[in-house]
């Protein structure tokens, strides 16, 4: 009897925790269905697109995303979705199926900038009215800060008319205040969202609020020593890699596995030996190796066509060294969109700024990090910028960046470092980070992973593992990011000693047994 | 580099006193055997014991009526001079037929020195050290052994504990082994075999030639008169009132040693609810003494009990604590997404762990005769999972059930087993 009362408690514990793993994982797997429909993509001289922006922001939420231009509308489509986001730039709002399907649909709607008179026409339960639009705007208010807003954009403006209405943010021309953001039970009105502005970090806050999706309390900064690659000075470069190990911090190096000198030659890591051994010296202490160009050739890298034998060759160059990259930065040079998909194939995460152009270049900077999108199955954006040796208010620009930052919820940060840069001036700007008590990325402890052809390097829970499913190289290399710790060392030294006296124990056992029973003991 | 969680520092915990206890029963293991090869050597001849000096034998009684007349017919049947024992039974309140046996067996047995002394209300049922002193308080000899109401020693027995115990004048106190009588009834009482088998040889012999440090198990062991007086008898408030008074004979400065050479065999358990009761009773007993002697640790001169609070409270808490604490952080780690940082190879180590238990078992199987046969080797690996586990959860029970009754202010009681 005793021994079910044991099994029943310990069969109800487990159940109770399956329970809470259930929740975890209900969580993890939302099927939240959202659909984007805009009038047009872009803002008028805008370089990017802001739709295309606005559902790559979504993508951060465990939530489906669609996109759709209201030209493209066919009747009956909002029934299958449980938000709709609307982007209304110009005013365009006209195809009639959309605007009887949106009267009557009843669950989560967003409407961002102007033209949401045509829906409070027909829904007459919403206790908001259309004032117009107001383009002396100067600052926007949220979460107990004011932050400068460019002037004569135009906002479009509700006003409340019953307390049911809470408005999250609001803005100002100096003199009145009006609503930024407003909600009424189903009903959501932005009054403008564009790209590289507070409002695009105000909206990706919001995006908490409306998809009703709770923060996991997950603020990160990231740092990145930038383009360090074969003629990178390498007693520099450990200084700076020391400093942040030093101080339990970890930390990225983009990696260009090959570099072409003032003569045009092009040296390579296995030409360095110096150079790469640093490499993996950082490697091992604390550094995540991110891969960068192949060469600092040119624009043509990016050629669909040739991407795929230079990640070869990058990938294969650092491996055959011991160096294993787990991501991809973007470099400085303008993608087209079709080429983040292309690379899709090999790297799982991005790192960097989302650059693009449609007819000029554009970047796009976000706040979070994206998540199984078209173009990046992980993408953790850099926003805090550049940090210039020469330019001593760099710092200052860095934090009033993560102040902006800081109001979004779960928010990821990063900055990227010249691996000259001085330890002086390195130690003052992570105090400066370190007081705003956010942890630091470090890569290795995420999923990621980079695969060419049978090679595939992953990452996870701190490991760095590389498998050669191709034979490409004659012996397999594994190699472990971090040095082995001394409990790992200890434990080592203690299956020495048990094994040994397994062996030990084993023969006495043997011995003991085979003698003469006579002399056993009763 | 990694921070290391809340979580990772109690593994690492659990991990260091696993690695402790793992060192530890190593060391207890190849002493065990160096004492078993040396009681070959040393020849002990008990066939005479010149002025063999008169041994008071105490049999603490609590309705014993299944098993008191076996007893005290093995007892008075000892190898020894009649006219140098006295067998005293303390019939502790007991209200089954306990009395009546006894007294036929009384009647029996005239030529024989047998006492029984029934307790009343007011003096008796207060515990088996209570029990014991009353018995010491009505007896003679120079030297008192105790059994328990279920056992039956062999005809030497009490022979070998006196020689032993005369061969050195700072011996306080010898004790003998103890067989499991019953070890074929159920799967239940051959893990208890094994277990005891295992104990006696690893942790009493072990510590024994090592250390010249055992414990009293309670039943089949001697100790001098003049020592008991100065103690000033068994505590009553102590449930594990042996090992209690083992850690006050060293106090004094005596030593305690095994001779396993002296055989008693007794009923052990045969259902899982009869030995869980048993087993958290022990628990609880030993908690007390630890704690009772833990305290005065650091004043304490004596190195022995020094040892001995360490090794019983490593067991108790460091180990327990550990086990649970690894246990828990599988099963978390298991079922959310909650992961250890400690790099290492521990599933290894806890498989070589596993395997070097099972040889440590072994090796204590193969000193005793028969004892290494088929099932107990296919038996041992499973006893890991199965019978080890339940020590755990006797542990935790013991260790509420003594805090509880502190704060509730609760008597100590006789909990005896029951008898088959």
């Amino acid at each position: 009897m005793m021994f079910k009362k044991i099994c029943i408690y310990v069969l109800t514990i487990i159940s109770l925790t399956n329970l809470y793993t259930i929740k975890v994982f209900s969580y993890e797997n939302t099927s939240v269905k959202t659909l984007l429909v805009y009038d047009k993509r872009s803002y008028f001289t805008y370089d990017s697109s802001i739709a295309l922006s606005l559902e790559q922001l979504i993508a951060h939420f465990p939530v489906s995303i669609n996109s759709l231009s209201i030209n493209e509308y066919k009747k009956n489509t909002l029934k299958d979705y449980d938000y709709i986001f609307i982007l209304c730039i110009a005013n365009e709002f006209n195809n009639k199926d959309f605007l009887s399907d949106l009267c009557s649909f009843e669950k989560n709607i967003v409407w961002i900038g102007k033209g949401i008179d045509k829906l409070l026409n027909c829904r007459k339960d919403y206790p908001l009215k259309y004032i117009g639009e107001i383009s002396d705007i100067t600052e926007i208010l949220y979460s107990n800060k004011k932050f400068s807003l460019e002037y004569k954009k135009e906002y479009s403006i509700l006003s409340p008319s019953s307390d049911s209405c809470k408005i999250y943010c609001k803005i100002s021309n100096g003199l009145n205040y009006y609503p930024y953001a407003i909600n009424h039970k189903n009903l959501w009105h932005i009054s403008r969202v564009e790209e590289n502005s507070i409002s695009f970090y105000i909206f990706a806050d919001l995006l908490y609020d409306i998809l009703k999706i709770p923060p996991k309390n997950a603020n990160k900064i990231s740092i990145r020593i930038d383009d360090v690659n074969p003629s990178t000075d390498i007693k520099s470069l450990k200084n700076v890699g020391d400093f942040l190990y030093n101080e339990h911090i970890p930390y990225m190096i983009s990696l260009t596995p090959t570099h072409l000198d003032n003569n045009k030659n092009l040296i390579t890591l296995s030409q360095k030996k110096d150079f790469t051994e640093i490499i993996q010296y950082l490697q091992n202490h604390g550094a995540s190796i991110v891969l960068n160009v192949y060469s600092n050739e040119s624009l043509e890298f990016w050629d669909s066509e040739k991407i795929k034998d230079k990640i070869s060759a990058s990938i294969k160059e650092c491996v055959y060294n011991s160096i294993y990259p787990i991501a991809f930065t973007t470099p400085n040079y303008i993608l087209n969109l079709n080429s983040y998909s292309n690379l899709k194939k090999y790297f799982s995460t991005y790192i960097g700024s989302f650059q693009y152009g449609y007819h000029k270049p554009a970047t796009v900077i976000y706040p979070y990090d994206l998540y199984d999108t078209k173009y990046f199955t992980k993408f953790i954006p850099e926003n805090l910028g550049y940090i210039n040796p020469d330019n001593k208010l760099s710092i200052n620009e860095m934090l009033y960046k993560l102040n902006e930052l800081a109001i979004v919820r779960d928010f990821s940060s990063g900055l990227i470092l010249n691996p000259s840069l001085e330890i002086k001036y390195l130690n003052e700007i992570i105090t400066s980070l370190k007081s705003y008590n956010t942890p630091f990325l470090d890569l290795k402890q995420e999923n990621n992973w980079v695969k060419y052809e049978g090679l595939i390097i992953k990452s996870d829970e701190g490991k760095v593992t590389f498998l050669d499913q191709s034979n490409i190289f004659k012996e397999k290399i594994q190699t472990k990011s971090k040095p082995k710790s001394y409990i790992s060392i200890i434990n080592n030294f203690f299956i020495i000693i048990v094994f040994i006296f397994c062996l030990v124990f084993f023969i006495i056992f043997y011995i003991s047994r085979k003698r003469n029973k006579k002399k056993h003991l009763r | 580099m990694v921070t290391l969680t809340f979580i990772d520092y109690l593994f690492l915990y659990s991990l260091a006193s696993i690695w402790i206890i793992l060192l530890i029963n190593i060391v207890l293991v190849l002493s065990g055997y160096m004492f078993h090869i040396n009681i070959f050597k040393r020849n002990i001849n008990v066939e005479t014991i010149e002025a063999p000096p008169f041994v008071s034998i105490l049999v603490p009684a609590h309705n014993e009526e299944k098993v008191i007349e076996k007893t005290a017919r093995s007892i008075l049947s000892l190898n020894y001079p009649k006219e140098k024992m006295e067998l005293i039974i303390i019939n502790d309140n007991s209200s089954d037929n306990t009395q009546k046996i006894l007294e036929e067996l009384k009647k029996e047995y005239k030529d024989k020195n047998f006492k029984i002394i029934t307790t009343t209300k007011e003096n008796g049922g207060k515990g088996k050290s209570n029990a014991l002193n009353i018995g010491f308080q009505n007896s003679v000899g120079d030297l008192i052994a105790v059994y328990d109401a279920d056992n039956t020693p062999e005809k030497n027995a009490l022979r070998y504990l006196v020689t032993t115990i005369l061969s050195d004048e700072k011996l306080g106190a010898v004790i003998g082994k103890f067989r499991t009588r019953n070890r074929d009834r159920n799967l239940l009482t051959r893990f208890i075999n094994i277990e005891t088998l295992n104990f006696q040889w690893m942790a009493q012999a072990g510590r024994c030639q090592l250390l010249n440090l055992c414990t009293i198990p309670g039943t089949n062991f001697i100790v001098r008169r003049h020592v008991l007086n100065t103690l000033g008898g068994w505590d009553i408030h102590a449930i594990a009132e042996d090992t209690e008074i083992s850690f006050r004979i060293y106090q004094l400065g005596y030593r305690i040693t095994f001779i396993p050479l002296s055989v008693t065999w007794e009923q052990e358990p045969e259902t899982l609810k009869v030995w869980f009761k048993q087993r958290t009773r022990w628990a609880k007993g030993n908690v007390y003494v630890l704690l009772k002697y833990i305290k005065k640790i650091f004043r304490e001169k004596e190195k022995k009990i020094l040892f001995d609070v360490f090794y019983f409270f490593s067991i108790y808490f460091f180990f327990l604590s550990s086990v649970v604490i690894s246990d828990s952080i599988f099963l978390i780690s298991a079922f959310s997404s909650i992961k250890v940082h400690v790099e290492g190879n521990f599933l290894i180590l806890w498989i070589l762990a596993y395997v070097l238990f099972i040889l440590e078992v072994y090796i204590t199987l193969t000193l005793e005769k028969g004892e290494s046969d088929i099932k107990n080797i296919l038996l041992v690996p499973i006893m890991y999972f199965t019978y080890c586990q339940l020590w755990m959860i006797v542990a935790i029970k013991g260790i509420y059930l003594y805090f509880k009754d502190k704060i509730l202010k609760k008597e100590t009681k006789w909990y005896k087993t029951e008898r088959f």
